[in-house]
């Protein structure tokens, strides 16, 4: 089924390597020892067709394992789909999707943007602002991770941790409550509540294990189990569900519930309090770059602003816009969003994921934890105005993540529910947003007499206000400014809940027994799924993987990489012990252990 | 003991041929570098040095061939504390190329920056090759856009190390007594950066990965 | 290996990186052998001093390194500058860093801190500090936790202030943070009786009637965790809870701390059919306390003894003693 002879590695290419590591002689890196040449390589083993998270993670993955790489985008940036954008490039993504460019992947673009960027005497400029197409968060145990780690990808970018995710209910937005600790010192919840919470938490870390626990409720959406077994409320269900586990809708089964919820809470207390990271000057467009100088050290050739044409699976030939071409020797792979012109294999992208972002003249600080720039806002089923079924997600980014200056903050609403009526939903959960802001802003203005509203008993409601409760009489004074408003639909294969399935990449795929479609463009070219409405990276090194392994033949070797660090790497701390002489003179100062005042076994 | 590094973001730009990398890599081999042999991690290649009481550890980031077709990301020039612009002093148009990068540098970088204007190969003058680029010409162009300016031999090593010791120095660095609570072990950073190899449970072993 | 992956390593590779280590090893104990040497002969100088240097970095855990480095030192402390003192503060943070479970770093620590140049409170203050930052980060090494205590003690002799309070507050601090710090609960048994004594908590009766309510809730919060029941045996037990409140009251509490444990197992016994032991144990003390008080009840301790002998067989026998004693 797929060749059996490996392909050899970068290791094995380049035979001097191993010499020259012994000696400590610097190796061949592309570009740092001899120049590289002015040309395009006439022959490579994979091509890639545009930079998007999934691409650029898969060149990177494929060079260090050996393959020769030419890595192309149709764009003068990196990310493609999932690019990191200024102002101008997004007024440009907007006209090409509206001149249908990105049939199929992208429509429904809608653009506002304020006279107080760009314009030469405006206030702000483009490229103040880094605008993200797909922006995503990063679980601390997550795949993706360990990649950005074993890659050293991470020493390219800085990330940033984000504690704070709030769930609307009730004209309101709650902290959620999810750390033993806040679980603990919380002098609201009822002492039963927090028993029932901290069970279930110390239950889904090992859930797998319990099926005495799940098994009956295996085919039931997951509320069914945390309100029958665990007793727990309609607060602590959704927070739960939505925000900790963020999924899209009460449906949702539990074990793909469980799973979910379990991401997070073992992602707590990796790195620190929080479960959850983010790159800082962009998401997964910052993400891929990375990937791809990841990729061009390993020896992958990168050009921008070129087109593929046309590829011809027999000749294997692959044509491009500037009319040059390569000879490709394994496997042509394209981002949907970059296929050449007369495309006719491009998978169905079935699903919607609507997006709304905003940038916002707000520093939005107060929905930030301490020290922080960022927080999720999660709109649960029913939460909304408009009565929403599916839930709303927003990211919110301020001027301390670097995407955009001081006093504004980045706010990207999506939700997976799909037709119309998705951007009525959208349109709710902002203007639950910006209700929710002036208000809390307002109260700020302790001094403003004019603010402060007496209840029936006397007491001040600016206090209760800040105790979170809803204050639906207020009539706010201003109004928040926006500075950039984008409305899109974006297409994806990827179902809701689901990663990349593997047979679909069999769709086109010419070396098994799929067929040439005459005329078309395509033939044989292996299409990457467009990024799902996720909001976590999970998805991208399944999907990589996959491809991966299409193209070289097992995902044995994937990032099998051995970087040896700065600090060179201890000895094994047997030997040490072996060599160790015992101990001749023991002084004791301090007491080795705890004294023994309640140590050990209790006595009763 | 050295009690405080401070580590330096170096970029490489210039056009291809003009000896880019022959510069680093007669700046890390060295005896200047005595006994700090470089790391060539998969990220870029670091070497300390010494400068006064100080060490210094450059990260020298390379273009890893992305600059031939324009394709070099914004990622690279961001944070960059300091750049190297070589030219080939025989090859006007690598003059050229090398103003276009200082305008480039001076547009996508922070402000900050130091830029060093390097004329490589000396060594071929002195062996007889023509000067195509005048030394006058690169001193005023380095004067108009305030950059440090070297004319070197990667090949004999001549003012190569000059440019890192100048780049170092021009680095504003903390001194010593603004670290205090470092030399007592304290570290107190109230930078937001999470950093991905130092979990709370200890350091993320490259190997240890179970993906 | 920069690029190479593991697996293909060349037997060649192998083989060097073996001899290397088999290096490392060899210059270890030939650092070790000139060490002795130089001990024996009582060679006392800077050059032999960076010599422990380079053995303790290799191998923190020889002790018999350290105390011929503070020989050294002290032969030569009349030379040494304020700035030596301090450096060897960092040579032992340096390696805290990578050893924080070896004790005699700290061992080492300490004894710098005791010898230094600077014979002012300060430095204690922000070795506490310091000490402090590091608990943050590794909040149950307990290492740290006595470490801090000598601090403590050390701060409160040099300037004849109880520092009780603050640290009843940082105990107070860290059980919030994490119910299962042990050395946190541990902290506050050793304190509390101590201020107690010392008349540093101005309302007794309120200060016991909260940490009733402080231990409630956290065995509702978590009623696995043993540091939590650890420290409620230790308090009920203690008697300064009858000092403040009095029999009737006391009683009363210990009533109503019984009633929310009884609760938490059924709670347990109902959601996975098995009772939780922790519980049953301390309905044990909490009924060994009430007789000592005199109350009348009927008592379950033996039931609750058979229960606990059929859900740990391990300490089966204990259990059987205890029934037969009762």
């Amino acid at each position: 089924m797929y060749t059996t002879e490996r392909r050899p590695s970068m290791a094995e290419r380049r035979p001097t390597i191993v010499a020259m590591s012994a000696q400590s002689v610097v190796p061949h890196l592309a570009g740092i020892e001899d120049p590289l040449p002015d040309t395009t390589p006439e022959k490579v083993d994979v091509l890639i067709v545009g930079t998007g998270m999934v691409e650029s993670v898969l060149a990177a993955a494929l060079s260090w394992q050996g393959s020769s790489v030419l890595h192309i985008d149709r764009n003068d940036h990196y990310g493609d789909s999932s690019a990191t954008l200024t102002v101008d490039q997004i007024k440009k993504w907007v006209n090409s999707v509206n001149q249908g460019l990105f049939s199929g992947c992208y429509d429904n673009a809608k653009l506002y943007v304020s006279t107080s960027i760009g314009n030469h005497n405006g206030k702000y400029a483009s490229r103040d602002f880094g605008i993200d197409l797909a922006p995503k968060v990063l679980f601390a145990k997550s795949d993706l991770l360990s990649i950005l780690v074993r890659s050293r990808v991470h020493q390219y970018l800085e990330f940033q941790s984000l504690s704070n995710f709030h769930t609307f209910e009730n004209d309101n937005f709650e902290k959620l409550t999810n750390t033993k600790q806040e679980i603990f010192t919380d002098q609201k919840l009822p002492l039963m509540t927090k028993r029932n919470l901290m069970k279930f938490i110390k239950f889904v870390l090992n859930w797998e294990e319990q099926p005495e626990v799940w098994k009956p409720y295996a085919d039931t959406p997951l509320c069914d189990l945390l309100v029958e077994k665990f007793r727990l409320e309609k607060a602590q269900v959704f927070e739960l569900m939505f925000s900790i586990g963020l999924c899209y809708n009460m449906q949702t089964k539990t074990p793909e519930a469980l799973q979910r919820i379990r991401r997070y809470l073992s992602s707590f207390d990796v790195y620190g309090p929080f479960s959850v990271l983010y790159s800082k000057y962009g998401g997964p467009g910052e993400l891929s770059q990375g990937f791809c100088r990841s990729a061009a050290v390993g020896g992958a050739t990168y050009k921008l602003n070129e087109t593929l044409t046309s590829y011809d699976p027999n000749t294997k030939m692959a044509l491009f816009g500037d009319g040059s071409q390569v000879y490709v020797t394994e496997k042509v792979v394209a981002s949907p969003s970059q296929a050449p012109k007369d495309s006719r294999n491009i998978p169905n992208q079935k699903y919607e994921v609507h997006r709304l972002t905003c940038v916002v003249e707000k520093s939005c600080e107060q929905w930030f934890s301490e020290g922080e720039s960022a927080a999720v806002i999660v709109f649960p089923p029913g939460s909304l105005k408009s009565g929403n079924v599916e839930v709303v997600q927003a990211f919110i980014l301020g001027s301390g993540s670097e995407i955009c200056p001081g006093g504004t903050s980045v706010w990207y609403l999506s939700t997976m529910q799909q037709g119309s009526r998705a951007e009525m939903d959208l349109d709710a959960a902002l203007e639950a947003m910006e209700a929710s802001l002036i208000r809390e802003s307002s109260t700020d203005l302790e001094h403003d007499d004019s603010l402060v509203q007496f209840g029936p008993n006397g007491e001040t409601l600016i206090n209760s206000v800040r105790l979170g409760q809803s204050f639906k009489q207020y009539v706010p004074r201003e109004r928040i400014q926006f500075l950039l408003k984008l409305y899109y639909t974006q297409y994806t294969s990827t179902p809701p809940f689901n990663v990349v399935d593997p047979s679909f990449f069999d769709i086109n795929n010419i070396d098994g027994n799929g067929k040439l479609i005459p005329g078309a463009s395509d033939n044989g070219v292996l299409y990457t799924a467009m990024p799902s409405g996720e909001i976590s990276y999970d998805e991208v090194v399944t999907a990589v993987r996959v491809l991966y392994e299409k193209i070289v033949g097992s995902d044995d070797d994937f990032f099998d990489l051995d970087f040896e660090d700065e600090d060179e790497a201890p000895m094994n701390k047997a030997d040490y012990e072996n060599a160790i002489e015992d101990d001749e003179d023991v002084d004791m100062n301090v007491g080795r252990h705890e004294s023994a005042e309640f140590v050990g076994e209790m006595e009763i | 003991m050295n009690s405080s590094v401070t580590s330096i973001k170096l970029v490489l730009l210039g056009e291809a041929a003009v000896g880019k990398s022959s510069i680093v890599l007669r700046f890390v081999s060295n005896d200047f570098s005595e006994n700090k042999e470089p790391t060539i991690g998969a990220a870029f290649l670091t070497q300390r040095v010494n400068i006064g009481e100080q060490t210094v550890k450059f990260e020298i980031w390379d273009t890893a061939g992305q600059e031939r077709f324009a394709s070099l990301a914004p990622m690279y020039y961001r944070n960059a504390q300091a750049a190297l612009v070589v030219y080939d002093i025989t090859k006007p148009q690598s003059f050229i190329k090398a103003r276009h990068w200082v305008k480039e540098l001076h547009e996508q970088a922070s402000k900050g920056i130091v830029i060093a204007l390097v004329g490589n190969k000396l060594d071929m003058i002195e062996n007889g090759g023509e000067r195509k680029v005048a030394k006058e010409e690169a001193e005023k162009l380095a004067e108009e856009e305030g950059l440090l300016f070297f004319e070197t031999s990667a090949k004999s090593g001549e003012n190569v190390n000059e440019v890192f010791l100048g780049i170092g120095e021009k680095i504003p660095i903390k001194k010593p007594g603004e670290q205090a609570n470092e030399q007592s072990g304290l570290r107190i950073t109230d930078d937001q950066r999470v950093d991905l190899t130092n979990s709370v449970n200890g350091p993320v072993r490259s190997a240890g990965c179970n993906c | 290996m920069h690029g190479v992956k593991r697996k293909q390593w060349t037997q060649e590779l192998l083989k060097q990186k073996k001899e290397q280590d088999r290096k490392r090893i060899t210059q270890y104990r030939g650092l070790v052998d000139k060490l002795l040497d130089s001990r024996d002969s009582k060679t006392y100088n800077m050059e032999v001093f960076k010599e422990t240097t380079q053995l303790l970095r290799i191998n923190p855990e020889y002790n018999a390194g350290w105390n011929y480095r503070r020989d050294i030192i002290e032969h030569l402390s009349p030379e040494l500058k304020h700035e030596f003192w301090e450096d060897e503060l960092a040579f032992s943070m340096a390696l805290l860093k990578d050893y924080p479970k070896v004790y005699w770093i700290w061992n080492h620590r300490k004894w710098t801190l005791e010898n230094h140049i600077d014979k002012s409170v300060k430095i204690w203050l922000r070795e506490l500090a310091i000490v402090s930052k590091l608990l943050q980060m590794d909040p149950r090494n307990f290492h740290g936790w006595h470490y801090r205590r000598i601090l403590v003690a050390e701060i409160e002799g040099r300037t004849g202030q109880s520092r009780d309070g603050e640290e009843l507050q940082y105990a107070i601090d860290n059980t919030n943070k994490n119910i299962s710090n042990y050395s946190a609960w541990h902290q506050k048994a050793t304190l509390i009786p101590k201020m107690f004594e010392k008349d540093e908590i101005k309302d007794k009766k309120k200060f016991i009637q909260d940490e009733f309510t402080y231990i409630t809730n956290a065995i509702y919060t978590d009623a696995e965790d043993q540091s939590v029941w650890f420290y409620i045996e230790w308090f009920v037990k203690n008697h300064i809870v009858i000092d403040a409140l009095g029999r009737d009251e006391l009683i009363q509490k210990l009533q109503e701390l019984q009633e929310n444990i009884l609760a938490i197992n059924e709670d347990d016994l109902q959601f996975s059919g098995k009772q939780n032991n922790w519980c049953l144990k301390v309905l044990i003390v909490l009924e060994d306390v009430q007789r000592n008080l005199k109350v009348q009840f009927t008592p379950h301790s033996h039931e609750y003894l058979a229960q606990l002998i059929e859900a740990d067989p391990m300490r089966k026998n204990r259990y059987l003693h205890l029934l037969h004693r009762k």
